[in-house]
């Protein structure tokens, strides 16, 4: 009988090794003489294990990694073996790196999962599978229901927007659905920039029919025909992937003139960027697509009154279109019980940077950041205290030790000052020089600006030269007031998040370690910044 | 304009068409993955392509960082600079980079390739390495 063994085709599975390590297995095998299937579904998300092998034996998946190349001749005398002995998993245990049956791994099983519940179980561009997994059964409540219905469904859920701004997700469709226009669009925002999020990345490899069904059922409950997804460049393996997704549903009379034989008639163009981080903000993403110089727009009007094109558009994150899928499947309720607060549902945090167990962790809203980094992330990769712990992408302000405990929802995290963003959390230790990271902030606004207004354009630069001055020691008192200062008239007078938000992790840089600055420690207090 | 190169972007041209503006930022990506860059000359026959002047074609490409006007003449590495590689010592990396690569290779900083659970990253001629250290650098360049 034939073993299959699967090895995630992921971007950053593939950035440690995983195809070298699929090419290393199959070559074994042959030479085994043992007849195994390599699969390739996405990633699950677990990047700590990756490259992660997985072999099925009756049913159950047993997982090994991560593996390295050395790894991969005693692996195949375990997995596939010599002469198609017949395996025995009672032996994998001895292996250093069996991780067990995966669906009982620790790091699996104390997620709650509606988004990726299927990453890393199906082949990414198997629309039967998708569907065998629960897929399209949101797509057919909606197709049998009414535009009204649909709004209702997701505004009852209490799905908010989940790149970062969290606006409600019901209200959105609703206003899209009652404006005026002969042409409405739907646009997927996957410019995923923000340093610590790839959440949006791994979805669109390895389940890229949710984002398509998601759209469809924002375009029935507004009446859109056309639908566009903006994928960041730095992605061209989720260009290829989402690509093929596209045809596939377009073959299946998902995507057409008549979605699944109805009056309904929906297409989706992938369009991908040319790297600007400032392109997924959605006015500038709209720029992109229209052709022009991407500076931001001013609001009013809004998007979804005047947005592609001048047509009422619906913009919204790669995961909030594709929530909306479970939320028809299940109903509002199911998804509304989820959460905490008015932060309902899931959300996929992302560990990163200096963490021992990185990856992807859905859990629903509320469960508080310690749990995350520690139980979850198993605390930092080197082992030394954390200092600081960045939430939601760079425009989220630094969190010290002191304020771990803070429940993840969109209010509490407001509430302790942070950002809950797209779900990215990044994790420094003790060695990380805050002055440095604050001078970044700076520095990367000053490079990602659009140009558009003065406070972003100048003010970044004119905050990286104070940060320099304030490193030399000189009149540190004066230049800590002028940064203040500073900071102020870019939260205050900027066009958009950039360069109002950007003070937010240069000012908590400045509060969780002011000795950094050449300050004494405790000197700034948290209601400073 | 060189005629060998002209043709395929007349190609290019005719795979979009009509060219309304919309059709700009495709086409620039299309344009430059063909010539390895988006010279003087060639922005010169997109604005034309689409009917728009030189500033406006030159406005929006020099706006994205993946658009250069002269091709690269060594293999690019790019080295990401966001927090989730900072966090993990690509600072240092970079550092050694310079020191070391920078005859044999153009080194240009990112920011993100997404591989913010496995960090530090780069990518070599769009060839993505992840949990990297300097040692394993080194070895992902000699090659």
């Amino acid at each position: 009988m034939t073993t299959t063994i699967f090895i995630a085709r992921d971007s950053t599975a593939i950035a440690v090794g995983a195809d070298g390590i699929a090419a290393q297995i199959s070559a074994q095998c042959d030479q085994n003489q043992h007849p195994v299937q390599i699969a390739r579904p996405g990633s699950r998300g677990m990047y700590w294990a990756e490259p992660l092998v997985e072999v099925e034996i009756n049913g159950v998946r047993h997982g090994f990694g991560p593996v390295t190349s050395d790894a991969v001749a005693g692996l195949c005398d375990l997995i596939c073996p010599l002469d198609r002995a017949p395996i025995d998993p009672k032996v994998f245990k001895q292996h250093p790196l069996y991780l067990g049956d995966l669906s009982h791994h620790a790091y699996l099983a104390a997620q709650q999962r509606l988004l990726f519940a299927r990453a890393g179980l199906i082949d990414a561009l198997d629309l039967t599978q998708y569907e065998r997994l629960g897929g399209l059964r949101g797509l057919r409540r909606a197709l049998a229901s009414n535009s009204q219905s649909i709004i209702d469904q997701i505004t009852e859920s209490g799905l908010r927007g989940r790149g970062g701004a969290a606006f409600p997700a019901g209200i959105k469709l609703k206003a899209a659905a009652e404006a005026e226009g002969v042409n409405k669009y739907i646009v997927c925002n996957a410019d995923e920039g923000d340093s610590g999020t790839f959440a949006d990345r791994l979805l669109m490899e390895a389940d890229p029919f949710q984002i398509i069904e998601g759209m469809l059922i924002a375009a029935l409950a507004t009446g859109a025909t056309r639908g566009y997804v903006y994928l960041r460049s730095e992605y061209p393996l989720t260009a290829s992937l989402f690509g093929q997704a596209l045809v596939l549903a377009r073959e299946h009379g998902l995507l057409g003139p008549s979605i699944y034989g109805s009056s309904h008639s929906f297409d989706i163009e992938l369009r991908i960027g040319a790297g600007a981080y400032i392109c997924g903000e959605e006015t500038s993403l709209l720029e992109s697509i229209e052709g022009r110089r991407p500076e931001v727009r001013s609001k009013p009007p809004l998007p979804v009154h005047h947005g592609l094109f001048n047509s009422p558009t619906v913009i919204n994150n790669v995961l909030t279109l594709a929530s909306m899928t479970s939320i028809m499947a299940e109903g509002a309720q199911a998804y509304h019980d989820l959460g905490a607060g008015t932060s309902r549902g899931t959300q996929p945090f992302q560990l990163a940077g200096n963490i021992r167990f990185g990856g992807v962790v859905e859990v629903p809203f509320g469960v508080s950041l310690r749990t995350l980094i520690e139980e979850f992330g198993g605390g930092t990769a080197s082992g030394r205290p954390i200092k600081a712990v960045q939430t939601g992408g760079p425009l989220g302000k630094y969190l010290g030790v002191r304020q771990l405990d803070v429940p993840m929802t969109y209010e509490d995290l407001a509430s302790a000052g942070g950002l809950l963003g797209h779900g990215g959390i990044v994790v420094f230790d003790d060695s990380v020089d805050m002055a440095q990271q604050a001078r970044f902030a700076m520095a990367f606004c000053a490079a990602e600006s659009c140009g558009k207004c003065t406070p972003c354009r100048i003010g970044s630069v004119r905050g990286v030269e104070i940060l320099d001055r304030i490193k030399t020691g000189k009149n540190l008192e004066k230049e800590i007031k002028l940064l203040d200062e500073l900071c102020v008239t870019m939260t205050d007078a900027s066009l958009c998040a950039m360069g109002s938000m950007t003070p937010n992790p240069v000012l908590s840089a400045l509060t969780i370690g002011p000795e950094d600055f050449g300050l004494p420690a405790g000197s700034r207090h948290p209601t400073e910044s | 304009m060189s005629k060998t190169l002209s043709k395929p972007i007349e190609t290019i041209f005719d795979a979009h068409r009509p060219l309304s503006q919309d059709k700009l930022l495709p086409v620039l990506i299309e344009v430059q993955k063909i010539s390895g860059a988006l010279s003087g000359e060639t922005i010169n026959l997109i604005a034309q392509a689409f009917n728009l002047s030189r500033a406006e074609v030159k406005a929006t490409a020099s706006f994205y960082s993946d658009f250069t006007d002269a091709p690269r003449s060594l293999p690019n590495v790019q080295n990401c600079q966001a927090e989730a590689c900072q966090a993990m010592g690509a600072r240092d990396l970079l550092a050694h980079l310079k020191d070391v690569w920078s005859e044999h290779y153009d080194i240009e900083v990112v920011y993100c390739l997404g591989h913010c659970a496995c960090a530090p990253a780069i990518r070599l001629n769009g060839c993505d390495h992840a949990r990297l250290t300097v040692d394993r650098l080194n070895s992902v360049l000699k090659v």
